[in-house]
């Protein structure tokens, strides 16, 4: 079982970042800005999530990564999201971005220091991370009407993005309290949060997939 | 204590896979929202793009019924009475006979007549082509390109292998493809300097296909892309028969023009 577990979650579970990675290396050159954005997030994010096992199988204390990832993570996102809007959206997001960033750096000097997982900011970039999904889910339904709703690459970005940080959340608040439960109850919470990541590594290697050659982007 | 801290970790877990449920059930709900929108939208538009066939269809029609009473009247009214004012002239005796200058006037007039009832028949042919009507499409097209073949202009040849499909055609359509093809050959005499122009008729299982070619100057790219009224008239009419149409051939390669009209 254990074994299984550790099969699941060391080697399936990293290895799925790469199934997104092979569909956009593959159309790289037809990539709309957006989904560039999102290859790249993916790209470091796998790459960071190996250094983080590195680091774990040494004995290392990953938890510093987790506190620079969570800042990586909402600035290359609220990048992402700012393509779909106009200018004063952008700086509404720039603005919201900057402040999340100076939080996180307070709160990994300050509040939860490197012992600590970052329980605070984390959910906060959760939540709106979900609600930018949300609301250009909203958006693209409202303005890309001539197509079917699986023919539109974002749906599918969008769709990984909020299942993965709206079901991940209650995991990030309490990820500091999960620690000390015992090890069964331990791989369960986090053998749940990383299928959750393989299904949302998923559903972006469809929209990479989906992706044509032109697409266009609506600004409002 | 133990057993309180399993309590929440499960509730964790059933915290997680509620919220998963929950957006699951969004986007499950959102995909069938704009799913549904997207079928009344194709919906709406085929209704639209039906009214307007329904329009064209009704515009045509028209414009047939038109051209049949324009082509009936010159043939019956004017035609009558330019033979009534060939026979007045044939009839009327001067004091001399043998005036040479009068022998001159009839002559001259009764072949102006003639010339004249020959256009105002052709014109009134070419208005409602009374061929079509009686005898169907392969008479009409064939009486159509004999007159154009003995102008010496154009060598047309015509090539039937689909007797049974054109014979079922109704007139709605046999019209819609005579005017096609019409409009065709007057575009290969006046734009194309074209000596040789065929037309084939095919059939398979689902389509009646009509091969329309030249060896003229063709299209050039530019100009299919600025279609001519010519060109619009020819896509209306066989948009309002439900017929496709595929042009081939650019840049002095001659001009080929390939229709498909579905017959199941």
């Amino acid at each position: 079982m254990f074994n299984f577990y550790r099969l699941y979650t060391h080697y399936i579970i990293p290895s799925t970042a790469l199934l997104p990675i092979f569909f956009a290396v593959f159309k790289y050159k037809y990539l709309p800005k957006a989904l560039k954005v999102i290859f790249w997030y993916v790209l470091i994010s796998a790459i960071i999530n190996l250094i983080n096992r590195i680091y774990i199988i040494y004995g290392g204390n990953s938890i510093l990564i987790y506190h620079l990832y969570g800042i990586f993570e909402f600035c290359c996102l609220s990048l992402y999201f700012m393509i779909f809007y106009d200018k004063k959206k952008r700086r509404q997001l720039i603005a919201i971005a900057i402040t999340f960033a100076i939080l996180c750096i307070i709160n990994l000097l300050f509040i939860q220091n490197k012992e600590q997982f970052n329980s605070y900011t984390r959910p906060i970039g959760a939540i709106l991370i979900a609600l930018y999904s949300m609301q250009l889910l909203f958006k693209q339904n409202d303005s890309d009407t001539n197509v079917n709703w699986a023919d539109n690459c974002y749906n599918w970005i969008n769709t990984g993005l909020l299942l993965y940080y709206a079901s991940g959340l209650l995991m990030f608040v309490s990820s500091n309290y999960i620690l000390k439960a015992n090890h069964t109850l331990i791989h369960i919470i986090f053998g749940v949060s990383e299928s959750i990541l393989a299904l949302e590594y998923i559903l972006f290697a469809i929209g990479f997939y989906k992706c044509k050659t032109k697409t266009t982007i609506f600004t409002s | 204590m133990q057993n309180k801290n399993d309590n929440i970790y499960i509730l964790i877990i059933l915290g997680i896979a509620g919220t998963f449920l929950l957006v699951v059930s969004f986007i499950l709900y959102s995909i069938r929202n704009q799913n549904k929108l997207l079928k009344q939208r194709q919906k709406f538009q085929q209704a639209e793009i039906a009214h307007q066939k329904e329009l064209l269809r009704a515009v045509i029609e028209s414009q047939e019924a038109e051209r049949k009473r324009i082509g009936q009247d010159l043939h019956d009214d004017v035609g009558t009475m330019l033979s009534g004012l060939r026979l007045i002239i044939e009839m009327f005796k001067p004091k001399d006979e043998n005036d040479v200058h009068h022998v001159e006037f009839i002559k001259s007039s009764k072949n102006t007549i003639d010339k004249i009832v020959k256009d105002v028949r052709n014109i009134s042919h070419n208005l409602s082509p009374t061929t079509l009507a009686y005898y169907g499409l392969v008479a009409a097209i064939t009486e159509h390109c004999t007159i154009i073949n003995q102008s010496g202009k154009l060598d047309i040849a015509i090539l039937n292998n689909a007797d049974n499909e054109l014979g079922n055609l109704d007139s709605h359509t046999a019209t819609a493809i005579y005017r096609v093809l019409e409009e065709l050959l007057n575009n290969t005499i006046k734009h194309s300097g074209a000596s040789n122009a065929n037309i084939k008729f095919f059939s398979d299982e689902q389509y009646l296909k009509i091969i329309y070619t030249d060896n003229g100057r063709g299209l050039s790219q530019q100009v299919t892309s600025k279609k001519g009224m010519g060109m619009q008239n020819i896509e209306s009419r066989l948009l309002n028969i439900n017929a496709d149409f595929k042009l081939g051939n650019y840049n002095d390669k001659g001009f080929s023009i390939t229709i498909n009209y579905p017959v199941v």
